[in-house]
């Protein structure tokens, strides 16, 4: 008995310290991230975006999608692509050796024919079985590359890269929605910045809810599904908060795979997108930043508060605990994979701050919360718990984390008012207020599931993503 | 153990509890506040745009004194952020209409005084609010204010700086030549703002042009190029030829993209030879500019590219084709008819610029 009482009081001082760190870096995070917004708007009329697309000595931009079974809506999401509003891009989508008739759909909409294309294969991808271009001039941006099906997203994308023209490249997925003006948004870091930006991204929402008309975003709303309100509100502190304050730092390790625009040559060099990662876009960033530090380069790697791009997010538990698990064992596998660069001078900021920040707050916090849920146990089955003091303090993190939330939708409502009126902000704080009740446990337990996977080796891979209008069913085959 | 106790009793959960309150009050008011106002606002949006609509097409003085005296006694006209809306129509119609209506909003802007609101912001103390009154004076040509730009020209903060510099360029009636001894360092981005500037407002080639080639800040090296390249003045062209021999990267590639579109057929010998010692972005503009000038010189000089085959990489390979089919496209028939990887590249450059 004696050893279990000197195990908790030590763990118990474990977690002062632990949640004493975060609620300082926290606190940090959030001024940093208040400066960014701050320093962001005040400049935002520095170069207007009407002079930058009237110029033409922009940089060309090639915008890459990959698609895999996606006949419902991939008319209307390529069309909304080649809407886009800049004077020099093209729009690539990669057939991923669909099983439906996406290609079918494409070549006859769009008057596509196979062409003679001098491909390169600068990243290593599943054959590519041809390349389609328009007759109608309409059309002439859009490219269309057709492969075999390479079970990822990854395989698919840098097909995609390896068949571009320019040195700037815009990824996304072709079901989201873009707002006209991304790519001018995106590449705007790439034209203003003295030093050499590697990659640039921007803020995500949800469509689930929204008003889409013929692929281009009508009205936006607040989802009315439980799952995707819990995911809104997730992505507003996410973006809006952490990747605002991690940029202010020149210390972004994900630039998300719905949106970000990078440098192509950088990402060839640093070998593409990996087709084995589960977490790929924050395993390239990551790459991409090792192979500066190994050039001896510097970099920037730039986030815009801004809503860009609107996609779909599950809608029911089973769906989410699908992909969160993914996402836990993207994360480890991706520190796993990069443990050489922890601690080690030649990496800087990136081996002393970023990824112990990633390691210790986002990669330890699940299983902490697991130990602390058995300690607690334990405690009240064979210890005296004091009761008193464990509520304090149960109630000073659930507020800290209310703050922290509600820090984020101010800036969110104060910079973009995104929501149709006074009832969705209020059913957004509601939601702020049970979240870490329901949906936290529920993160939690797919991140653990994801490592255990990661652990145990367990085979995990894509299967197919079917999307009807905006209801999103993921049917992930996992081993 | 008492203290963290007390700690969080008496101070860590009162704060969060009421930072938290406080944020949901204010974000709860601030949408309140603003929905309150919305319809308010968009009404005005949209009586404003009708009454400067109203102004543009009006035919006589008193008509359009009429609408000026109905603007001031049917809106709140002494309202801040009416006269924000009233110059945020005037700002819109301006950078999307042309010709003589363009003066016209000019004119408005002066007569419903919201000079005087961009000159409040110009006297703010915010750095941002002064670009924003800087740029008010550009788009509206208002020539009178180009005093209080003046001291903004070697401030401190480099954003403002830059505002001010584009904008006393674009007011001002002093001739650019001036810009030929500017030593001050210029971003990209200015470059690009002052090039648009040059474009838009159509100003005469500076007289002092080969000057601005000679200068010893780069920025206005490039500038002079552009601006030789945009008024197609072909007079240096020894001494654009000179720059290829520039230590500086960004001059050389000017100076390429100059010599392309001014067609200066005697750089190509200078050209060919700088190729070996450039970078894949130069070597690419260098291409583009062999097949606007090249002579059998370049296509001897292409063939032996290919023969050699030492590409950095198939974008340089791609373009070497692309050139030589400009060239001459019978060229490939008579000497890489067996190479199926050349003929590919050929059919490639067919099918993108078809």
């Amino acid at each position: 008995m004696d050893f279990l009482e000197d195990f908790v009081r030590g763990f118990e001082f474990f977690i002062a310290i632990f949640s004493g760190s975060y609620i300082v870096i926290y606190v940090m995070l959030t001024l940093l991230s208040f400066y960014a917004i701050k320093k962001h708007v005040n400049a935002k009329n520095f170069i207007r975006e009407e002079v930058l697309v009237n110029s033409t000595y922009l940089p060309g931009v090639s915008v890459v999608a990959p698609a895999f079974n996606e006949e419902a809506n991939i008319i209307f999401n390529v069309k909304s692509l080649l809407s886009l509003n800049y004077p020099n891009f093209e729009v690539i989508i990669i057939n991923d050796g669909s099983t439906d008739k996406t290609l079918e759909k494409l070549i006859n909409e769009f008057e596509l024919t196979k062409i003679d294309f001098y491909y390169k294969e600068h990243i290593k991808t599943k054959p590519v079985r041809g390349h389609y271009k328009s007759t109608n001039p309409l059309y002439s941006h859009l490219l269309v590359v057709d492969k075999e099906n390479g079970g990822s997203k990854a395989d698919a994308s840098n097909a995609g890269i390896n068949s571009s023209r320019f040195s700037l490249f815009l990824c996304t997925d072709v079901d989201c929605i873009l707002k006209k003006d991304t790519i001018i948004k995106l590449a705007k870091p790439f034209i203003e910045s003295e030093g050499k930006v590697i990659a640039s991204g921007a803020g995500i929402r949800i469509a689930n809810s929204c008003e889409v008309d013929e692929g281009f975003l009508a009205k936006v709303h607040f989802p009315t599904k439980m799952f995707p309100r819990f995911q809104e509100l997730e992505y507003i502190r996410s973006f809006m908060f952490g990747r605002m304050a991690w940029t202010q730092l020149n210390g972004l390790l994900l630039v998300s795979g719905g949106l970000g625009m990078f440098d192509k040559k950088t990402v060839i060099e640093a070998g593409g997108y990996w087709h084995k990662s589960l977490g790929e876009d924050m395993e390239l960033i990551t790459r991409m930043r090792k192979l500066m530090y190994n050039k001896k380069q510097k970099f920037e790697i730039k986030y815009i508060p801004e809503s860009l791009c609107w996609t779909e997010v599950p809608g029911n538990a089973k769906d989410l605990i699908k992909q969160r698990s993914r996402w836990g064992r993207g994360l480890i596998q991706t520190l796993a994979m990069h443990k050489g660069m922890l601690f080690n001078p030649k990496y800087g900021r990136t081996g002393f701050m970023i990824l112990p920040y990633f390691l210790l707050f986002e990669f330890l916090v699940p299983i902490v919360e697991l130990l602390g849920l058995i300690v607690l146990l334990l405690g009240i089955f064979f210890l005296n718990v004091d009761f008193v003091f464990l509520l304090n303090i149960t109630l000073f993190v659930y507020l800290f984390y209310l703050t922290v939330t509600m820090i984020a939708i101010f800036f969110d409502e104060l910079l973009y008012k995104n929501y149709a009126n006074l009832k969705e902000i209020g059913s957004l704080i509601l939601i702020s207020m049970v979240e870490p009740i329901f949906f936290h446990p529920i993160n939690t337990y797919s991140y653990l599931k994801g490592y255990f996977n990661f652990i145990v080796n367990n085979k995990q891979k894509w299967g197919t993503l079917k999307r009807q209008g905006h209801t999103v069913e993921l049917e992930k085959v996992e081993a | 153990m008492e203290f963290v106790k007390d700690m969080l009793v008496q101070y860590l959960i009162p704060i969060t509890a009421v930072a938290f309150m406080i944020f949901v009050a204010v974000v709860l008011l601030n949408r309140y506040v603003y929905e309150e106002n919305k319809l308010r606002v968009e009404e005005i949006k949209m009586r404003a745009s009708e009454f400067i609509t109203n102004l543009l097409f009006v035919k006589s003085p008193d008509g359009y004194e009429q609408i000026l005296d109905e603007i001031k006694r049917e809106l709140p006209f002494k309202k801040k952020f009416v006269k924000e809306i009233l110059l945020d129509t005037l700002i819109h119609y301006q950078l999307n209409l042309k010709g003589g209506k363009k003066e016209m909003l000019n004119k408005i802007y002066e007569d419903l005084h919201l000079n005087k609101l961009s000159e409040s912001c110009i006297k703010d103390s915010r750095w941002h609010h002064k670009s924003l009154g800087i740029y008010h004076f550009q788009v509206f040509n208002y020539t009178k204010g180009i005093e209080l730009i003046r001291p903004y020209l070697y401030h401190s903060n480099e954003k403002l700086r830059s505002d001010a510099f584009v904008s006393f360029l674009s007011l001002t009636s002093e001739n650019i030549e001036f810009l030929a001894d500017y030593n001050k360092k210029i971003g990209l981005v200015d470059e690009l703002k002052i090039v648009d500037l040059i474009q838009s407002k159509k100003f005469s080639l500076p007289s002092n042009i080969d000057k601005w080639i000679l200068s010893s800040n780069e920025s206005i090296v490039r500038i002079g190029l552009k601006l030789m390249g945009f008024y197609n003045h072909n007079q240096n062209a020894g001494e654009i030829i000179k720059l290829l021999n520039s230590p500086s990267r960004t001059i050389r590639y000017e100076a390429i993209l100059a010599i392309k579109k001014l067609s200066i057929s005697n750089a190509e010998d200078s050209l060919i030879d700088l190729y070996d010692r450039e970078d894949k972005l130069n070597k690419l503009a260098i291409l583009d500019a062999l097949s606007e000038i090249g002579s059998t010189a370049s296509i001897n000089f292409l063939d032996m590219l290919l023969h050699q085959n030492h590409f950095i990489d198939s974008d340089e390979k791609i373009k070497v084709v692309s050139c030589l089919n400009i060239l001459d496209s019978d060229y490939f028939i008579a000497n890489f008819a067996e190479d199926k990887d050349i003929d590919l590249i050929r059919r490639h450059v067919a099918n993108l610029t078809s």
